[in-house]
């Protein structure tokens, strides 16, 4: 076990130092715990991970029999199930198709200059909707009951990383009129809405990788059933015998985050260093963050694929979506450099963990 | 479907409204329900795991067919202390149930519906009794249920069915004690489920309780008045039911009870159906044996989950060789 003791002094008669088991010394002073852990050489986060090395994480998809696409994301302790269901919207006869294949438009936003969210944030969205659920008991944290703070911000950020990153090709959800003659835009009856459900089994910190992850990956599951226009019934009837995939874009990007650690100026800290960047950061350690560091980026494999002799970024290119940085001033040019590298890394190892699963179906 | 007002927590659907997707089937090649396969007296194999989230105090995970929840205990801990708070000599414990929203055929809201509400007071009364709240006082035991995957009352709700070309009749593959036998197994693997969640952190109870369902079915001829005195000797009782009724069957009634083996009390007792109206007693009885039963083997795998985390929690508290453990842990001094 190891203890916090105070240096032997040349004094013999001092009392014996007050002394505190590791688990004690975890919950009484998390900032001090933290910081010790990561002046130590080499550094070492309490989780014993180093700080550029995330979770280890695992992939299912398809394992829920009612979703049209779902996945399960596991990292380190954090747990997240995405279910993806399709529903019919119907386009009324006077209705412009054109609002609804957009993802920046939505039919209340032509009043509102900031989108979606006008309306004090209570307004009808796009066709591709996202909520994150967290009142599951995942964690102590976080009250039962309607969603709180975290919950909101969560399903925002996955609204507007939606928005950005456009994965769903949005003509690919039109529901046609099966009759040839009539025109392109006439023919539009209907539109598939895909609602994204991720629920937080467990919650240890950076949620938002997980659910990002979870859902992409459902989306890249998802099968929704054949469906035409009834003339005679007059209303949209599915095939349940036929499905076939939505359309994707070809490169997915995936979000990488990252805390930075404040370390004060002590006589430890010999390298004088302001602060520390760990990657993947688990609930103890976001806790004790003054910045988060969120970065989309995209690797795309190109032709060349990444055998396992080969390391996980050959031949391949790296592009950053977004960058999203929240609080404090720490955070420099540099560390930006190697974060992306990092972050690119990582989402090339999403990338091949996608194929991979994509590859040996359920 | 007309749109209600937005929830302002939430990201919403278009203001269109959307509706479930339909099927179009004819009726030739309507889907029969799947016969279960296996023998009445024998129930489905049950998946239970605990410990699985190291956030909260207590967690399980169960697996039934398709049926997949995850449990977890929150406490106990203390009530807030505020003016309106009343003194609370034993523990004050909630239940929630909450189905995913892709967790049935018809998508579910976020707000609970009256089933799920439903659920959680019986869970309740399945669990109050089994856990000694005198040694909590003061404080709060909240259990919390998340339904990812059921196997669902309406599978063929959505279906319409065409017949000779025009005609189209939207049968809904219901029969009177369909929404009992799907809730009913929803029920007994919530009990099941949560007691090993209350064991994993380390509650006091009196007892395990174990969940169980059992349906009695008779020959359809005898449901529609032919032949009501063999009726009692055609009854087929089946454990932990499947939702299509067997082959030639109808359902008469489902009994759903939280049982504790060990001390052979029933906490929770839920029949539905037509049951005890001719014989009395004995058919109500015969019922509720048969569900016992299926409870007595869930209560196997509770036993074997429960005794697979306390296995766990002595392997990883043992001291570690001393070797070791020097070399994971980082010296604090200072």
């Amino acid at each position: 076990m190891a203890t916090l003791t105070r240096q032997p002094s040349s004094g013999e008669s001092q009392p014996p130092p007050l002394t505190f088991s590791t688990s004690l010394f975890r919950q009484i002073s998390p900032a001090l715990y933290l910081q010790r852990h990561l002046l130590h050489s080499p550094p070492t986060r309490p989780n014993g991970r180093s700080p550029s090395q995330c979770r280890d994480f695992t992939l299912t998809t398809n394992s829920l029999s009612h979703a049209h696409g779902s996945a399960v994301v596991r990292a380190g302790d954090t747990a997240v199930v995405c279910g993806i269901r399709g529903e019919i919207l119907t386009v009324a006869p006077g209705d412009d198709p054109s609002q609804f294949e957009s993802y920046n438009s939505s039919p209340t936003s032509a009043t509102h200059a900031c989108g979606t969210r006008g309306a004090g944030g209570a307004s009808w969205g796009g066709l591709v909707i996202p909520n994150v659920e967290l009142s599951t008991g995942c964690s102590k944290k976080y009250p039962l009951g309607p969603p709180g703070g975290l919950a909101q911000t969560l399903s925002d950020q996955l609204h507007e990383l939606i928005n950005v990153t456009k994965p769903v090709s949005l003509a690919s959800l039109r529901i046609y009129d099966g009759d040839s003659n009539l025109s392109s835009t006439t023919k539009i009856k209907g539109y598939w809405c895909l609602y994204i459900d991720v629920l937080c089994i467990s919650l240890d910190g950076n949620i938002l990788d997980a659910a990002w992850y979870a859902i992409v990956a459902a989306l890249k599951s998802t099968n929704l059933p054949f469906a035409s226009w009834n003339q005679t019934e007059e209303r949209i009837f599915c095939d349940g015998a036929r499905y076939h995939p939505i359309s994707l874009r070809r490169s997915f990007p995936f979000t990488t985050t990252f805390a930075l650690i404040p370390i004060p100026n002590s006589p430890e800290n010999s390298a004088g260093e302001a602060a520390i960047l760990i990657n993947d950061p688990d609930s103890y350690e976001e806790d004790e963050a003054c910045e988060i560091l969120t970065i989309l980026s995209t690797t795309d494999m190109g032709t060349i694929q990444g055998g396992p002799s080969q390391p996980p970024l050959a031949g391949s290119r790296t592009r950053v979506e977004k960058i999203e940085k929240r609080g404090g001033w720490k955070i420099g040019i540099s560390q930006i450099e190697i974060c992306t590298q990092l972050a690119a890394s990582k989402a090339a190892r999403y990338t091949q963990y996608l194929m991979k699963e994509q590859l040996t179906p359920m | 479907m007309a749109a209600r007002a937005p929830d302002r927590r939430r990201n919403n659907p278009p203001s269109h409204g959307t509706t479930p997707p339909v099927f179009l089937s004819s009726s030739s090649e309507a889907v029969k329900p799947k016969q279960p396969s296996r023998p009445a007296d024998d129930v489905r194999k049950i998946f239970l795991r605990t410990g699985l989230i190291s956030s909260v105090t207590g967690s399980s995970f169960l697996e039934i067919a398709p049926l997949k929840l995850s449990v977890s205990v929150l406490g106990p801990r203390p009530l807030p202390r505020t003016s309106s708070t009343p003194f609370a000599a034993q523990a004050i414990l909630t239940t929630e149930v909450k189905f995913a929203p892709f967790a049935s055929t018809v998508r579910r809201g976020y707000i609970r519906d009256s089933s799920e509400r439903d659920l959680g007071s019986r869970l309740y009364q399945a669990l109050v009794g089994a856990i000694r709240r005198e040694l909590y006082p003061k404080s709060r035991i909240e259990v919390v249920v998340t339904i990812l995957d059921s196997e669902d009352e309406g599978d063929d709700v959505n279906t319409v069915y065409i017949e000779e070309g025009k005609t189209t009749v939207e049968t809904k593959f219901w029969d009177s004690g369909r929404a009992e036998r799907a809730l009913g197994v929803v029920l007994a693997g919530c009990i099941t489920a949560a007691s090993a969640a209350l064991a994993d952190a380390g509650i006091e109870m009196f007892d395990l309780v174990s969940g169980g369902v059992a349906t009695a079915f008779v020959d359809e001829v005898n449901s529609k008045g032919k032949g009501k005195g063999d009726a009692v000797s055609n009854k087929l009782y089946v454990r932990d039911p499947a939702i299509a009724p067997p082959e030639g069957k109808t359902p008469l009634a489902t009994c759903v009870l939280g049982y504790m083996a060990a001390r052979d009390e029933i906490s929770e007792l839920w029949i539905s159906g037509k049951i005890g109206t001719k014989n009395g007693t004995a058919e109500m009885d015969e019922l509720v044996d048969e569900a016992i039963a299926a409870a007595r083997s869930a209560r196997g795998v509770l036993n074997e989950a429960a005794k697979e985390r306390v296995q766990f929690i002595v392997d990883k508290t043992a001291p570690a060789p001393p070797s070791k453990g020097e070399s994971t842990d980082i010296e604090m001094s200072g």
